[in-house]
């Protein structure tokens, strides 16, 4: 059993590894880690490097791979990159749900059944609340796309992100996803973290490396901590949560994560996101 | 003005927090902890071959104020100006260390030897050893070397990235 193996099956660290596919994104949420939006520079993980990543991350001992952003579907040639990598290991695809149209979706296609799926940003039932903080018409073209996945045999987790849902709006939502044919299970609630552009929206909770859990992600910036490491505030990289620099091989800044989380294994162990 | 982000303490990484626990940890240090993977092994070198040696610590401050100033590095140059003068250095010897002046009369051959050694170890590399031959062992020719090579290290990256104290 090789150290990440042993680490992720002794709860040290998280077996699911993170990777930012791109900064950019066609929304500018009001609470996002990375300040992405439309205009900002086009920084992203060559998509070579995707796969490539994904079978050293197999042959270390992770379990899973998670692609984020910006907003991944952005990158030319995702769903290619994502099949290749489905197929080495379960992967998970975060996204804002608003380029589902046909083309996207007939190449996702191949993708059904697979152990793929996608994971959607929705943040209330009532489309006025998460359009306010998602963007114009963002809720009506996220409950379009989710049929449209399923249909395809694409499994789909619903995101909640929320400064504190009451409990009657978190309800219509969970009728609302399971409506939409998404069981609780697949249905994640979070708290804003307060990085990034939420930092001057005053939204979120302080979150550091004790409150996270230590799951490696990988961006063009480098090595961190947590999916929640590499954000961005004012136009500048946060460093508090970096690792390395070098991301290849992926055994210097798994090893930075082993040591670091090592030096602090009183941490709790990988939580579990809340289910409704 | 420096030429890149020296990283606070709040924008410390993870694996450069332990450099900050007892305050600022100097410019280099701040420098190297935006890439974090060079702190431990970078300043582990300098640790080492700074701190305890079999060398004296007043000639191994000779060979690095020397090397220091024939390389034209204000910062390591004025800090090492500092750290010379409170280890006792008169005057005069830190002159002569600054490359301001010839070495006191009142020298031994052996510390005269250190400075001609670490005039040439900045200028002409391939003539310093012999300088040192007569008056040290072979190992501390090694040490010696290595303490100078590395001071030079340091005086390249401070310059290059306009460091100040």
């Amino acid at each position: 059993m090789t150290a990440i193996a042993e680490a992720v099956a002794g709860g040290l660290i998280g077996g699911r590894l993170w990777l930012y596919a791109n900064y950019h994104c066609n929304l500018t949420c009001a609470y996002c880690l990375t300040e992405s939006g439309p205009t900002v520079p086009r920084r992203e993980l060559p998509l070579h490097r995707l796969p490539e990543i994904t079978e050293e991350a197999r042959a270390m001992g992770f379990t899973a791979i998670g692609v984020t952003g910006g907003e991944p579907f952005l990158v030319r040639g995702l769903p290619n990159a994502l099949d290749r990598m489905a197929a080495i290991l379960p992967t998970l695809v975060l996204s804002n749900g608003t380029f589902f149209g046909r083309a996207l979706l007939s190449q996702l296609a191949p993708l059904g059944g697979r152990d793929f799926k996608v994971q959607i940003s929705l943040d209330s039932a009532e489309p006025a609340a998460n359009d306010e903080m998602r963007g114009p018409r963002n809720f009506a073209k996220v409950v379009e796309a989710i049929p449209r996945l399923i249909a395809l045999g694409i499994g789909v987790r619903i995101a909640t992100t929320t400064e504190g849902l009451e409990p009657a709006a978190l309800e219509r939502l969970c009728d609302l996803h399971r409506s939409l044919g998404i069981p609780d299970a697949d249905h994640v609630v979070r708290p804003i973290v307060r990085r990034g552009r939420a930092v001057d929206m005053g939204l979120g909770v302080e979150a550091g490396p004790a409150d996270l859990p230590a799951e490696l992600t990988i961006s063009t910036d480098g090595a961190f901590w947590s999916p929640f490491g590499p954000t961005v505030h004012g136009g500048r990289l946060d460093t508090d949560l970096l690792l390395t620099r070098v991301t290849r091989p992926l055994t210097r800044p798994a090893a930075a994560l082993l040591e670091v989380a090592g030096a602090g294994s009183s941490r709790p162990g990988p939580e579990q996101p809340r289910i409704c | 003005m420096a030429k890149v982000e020296l990283l606070s303490k709040e924008r410390a990484p993870l694996l450069a927090r332990p450099y900050y626990e007892r305050g600022d940890p100097g410019p280099i240090a701040a420098a190297l902890a935006t890439v974090p993977e060079l702190m431990q092994p970078m300043l582990a070198l300098i640790d080492t071959v700074f701190g305890p040696t079999s060398v004296e610590p007043r000639h191994k401050e000779i060979v690095i104020l020397r090397v220091s100033s024939a390389n034209g590095c204000r910062y390591c140059t004025d800090l090492h100006t500092k750290v010379a003068r409170r280890m006792g250095f008169a005057p005069d010897e830190l002159a002569a260390l600054r490359g301001e002046a010839a070495p006191p009369q009142r020298w031994s051959a052996k510390e005269r030897a250190l400075h001609a050694f670490s005039e040439a170890l900045a200028k002409e590399p391939g003539e310093a050893v012999e300088l040192l031959r007569a008056h040290v062992s072979e190992p501390e020719i090694v040490e010696l070397v290595a303490l100078g090579s590395t001071t030079a290290l340091l005086n390249c990256f401070a310059t290059a990235l306009e460091l100040s104290g």
